[in-house]
């Protein structure tokens, strides 16, 4: 039994907002859970404020993000053979970034190793990924660094490091594989993000004990693949993740659109609306759809335009979003399923929802 | 995090740059100098390079010299620093790294037991009587790479400066 309490918090912009904090505290001597302090905003950028977590992307830096899923790889082992990503579901994966050169990357490998060997029996995976050196230079530095207990592997290129870069990070980084050097990200047994942290020397934590703080409470909180745990709304207002039912589809080139369409279909339930793409208000949060697969490439998604409500832009009724859908060169692998990340924030007339994030999987076209 | 810092004197040194010139941080003395610590490897050094070089371009004719010194490396990383990026600045090599070390805060990084490496992509402004003016330390969430906080520092001396003359 996990122990979590709900704390409302008001707002008013018209509208009354209600914003859920989930704690999820340790059950000692009877104590089944404690009332959250009010938080004013909710959001991922709430981690990176997180003592050890320092250093989380925000928001603002794009994708990939906690809660979307993470990009695929497969990369050469040095025990031999490759290990995919993908094949590592079921599992929860710690994934870090390193270059032998680094002097922070190198203090960090030795607990990394610990970490690796605590953390085992709860089936979880360490992998540290080697950027861009030669790999007798991995090769010579992991014999002496790397504990046999770590999943050590090499992106020579930086081609697997460059789709977990967001691309307002670093942005003075040409190379954008190097944005990832001494990156540590946490992801779920679904393959979801829930951790994503850039270097951040001014709150180095070599020990990583904000990661293990953060691995423990995330290991209680869920094992579903919705990167939130489903939550009940107060009343008789439809759970925040009832509000919207998914379906998505690929649909062929279709004149005047010369290229193959992800459609994404958000049927929004009678009497509610969900918070625009673009609303005027910044503390509202907006709709969000992304898409990723394997040997596909998507554009920027096209969302329907929006119903003016007073000061809100809103969508109901059926929202159907676009991502233009491109075929990687024909050298890549064929292409997986494709992975459908949505983020929407559900409203009545007089109030709304906590915001939450759903998931679909659509076959490959 | 212990010494040095801003208000403390700046550590002398004596090293040599690319062209083989000695320079001697006491002898520049009356100029403001900024100092950079870069390595070839560093993704920091990196971006930073382009926007070291432009500095001294900016602040040609005045009384600003910027050096930087490249931290223990071989000759094949100093040489790769010097290829990537024209630098019209003495480049100073500090092979052992005692000279950057002399620089680094006692408490700084404990984790870090090279302690000349926890300088790389760190920089300061030296005024003109050799005080450390500021000193920032590689922070990576909130990299400066266009030094515009270098570059504020040297302008706040450089107005000081021309303000107790007039």
């Amino acid at each position: 039994m996990i122990p979590r309490s709900l704390a409302a918090t008001a707002r008013a912009a018209g509208l009354v907002f209600g914003v859920f904090a989930v704690i999820l505290a340790a059950l000692t001597a009877g104590v089944t859970g404690c009332a959250a302090a009010p938080t004013p905003r909710p959001g991922p950028s709430a981690m990176s404020e997180r003592p050890g977590l320092r250093g989380s992307v925000r928001p603002e830096m794009g994708s990939p993000q906690p809660g979307e899923p993470a990009p695929d790889f497969e990369l050469p082992a040095l025990a031999g053979g490759t290990v995919r990503l993908s094949s590592l579901r079921g599992a929860w994966v710690e994934l870090h970034f390193t270059g032998t050169w680094c002097p922070y990357c190198d203090v960090e490998i030795a607990h990394l190793g610990e970490l690796s060997v605590d953390f085992a029996p709860r089936n979880v995976k360490v992998l540290v990924v080697d950027l861009q050196e030669e790999p007798e230079v991995w090769s010579a530095y992991a014999r002496q660094r790397v504990a046999p207990s770590l999943i050590a592997l090499q992106d020579r290129t930086g081609a697997a490091a460059i789709r977990f870069a967001p691309p307002r990070a670093q942005p003075s980084f040409t190379d954008r594989a190097q944005v990832l050097f001494d990156a540590t990200l946490v992801i779920d047994p679904a393959g979801v993000i829930r951790v994503f942290l850039l270097p951040d020397t001014a709150h180095f934590d070599p020990s990583f004990r904000g990661v293990r703080v953060e691995l423990d409470r995330q290991m209680r909180g869920s094992t579903v693949i919705a990167a939130e745990p489903v939550r009940r709304a107060p009343g008789d207002l439809l759970a925040p993740d009832r509000v919207v039912d998914l379906s998505a589809a690929v649909r062929p080139p279709e004149r005047p659109e010369p290229a193959e369409m992800l459609v994404v279909r958000l049927a929004i339930a009678p009497g509610y609306h969900i918070v625009s793409d673009h609303p005027p208000d910044p503390f509202s949060i907006p709709t969000v759809v992304r898409a990723s697969a394997e040997g596909l490439e998507f554009g920027a998604p096209v969302y329907p335009a929006a119903t003016r409500v007073g000061a809100l832009s809103v969508f109901d009724g059926t929202a159907e979003v676009r991502l233009p859908l491109h075929r990687a060169p024909v050298q890549a692998a064929a292409p997986t399923a494709i992975a459908v990340y949505v983020r929407y924030q559900a409203c009545t007339e007089s109030r709304c929802l906590a915001p939450v994030r759903k998931g679909l999987t659509v076959a490959p076209p | 995090m212990g010494s040095p810092h801003p208000g403390d004197a700046a550590p002398d040194f004596e090293l040599t740059d690319q062209r083989g010139a000695k320079v001697k941080l006491s002898d520049l003395r009356g100029s403001v100098v900024v100092l950079a610590f870069v390595t070839s490897w560093c993704p920091f050094s990196q971006a930073e390079q382009p926007h070291l070089a432009s500095l001294a371009d900016q602040y040609r004719g005045q009384n600003v010299k910027v050096l930087a010194v490249d931290i223990k490396e071989a000759d094949e990383g100093y040489a790769r620093y010097l290829a990537r990026v024209p630098m019209p600045i003495p480049v100073l090599r500090d092979r052992t790294g005692e000279v950057v070390a002399s620089y680094t805060p006692d408490r700084a990084q404990p984790a870090i037991k090279d302690r000349a490496a926890v300088l790389v992509t760190s920089n300061l402004v030296i005024d003109a009587g050799g005080r450390i003016r500021f000193f920032t330390m590689a922070d990576t969430a909130n990299f400066d790479a266009d030094l515009v906080f270098v570059r504020r520092a040297v302008d706040d001396l450089l107005r000081s400066a021309s303000g107790s003359r007039g």
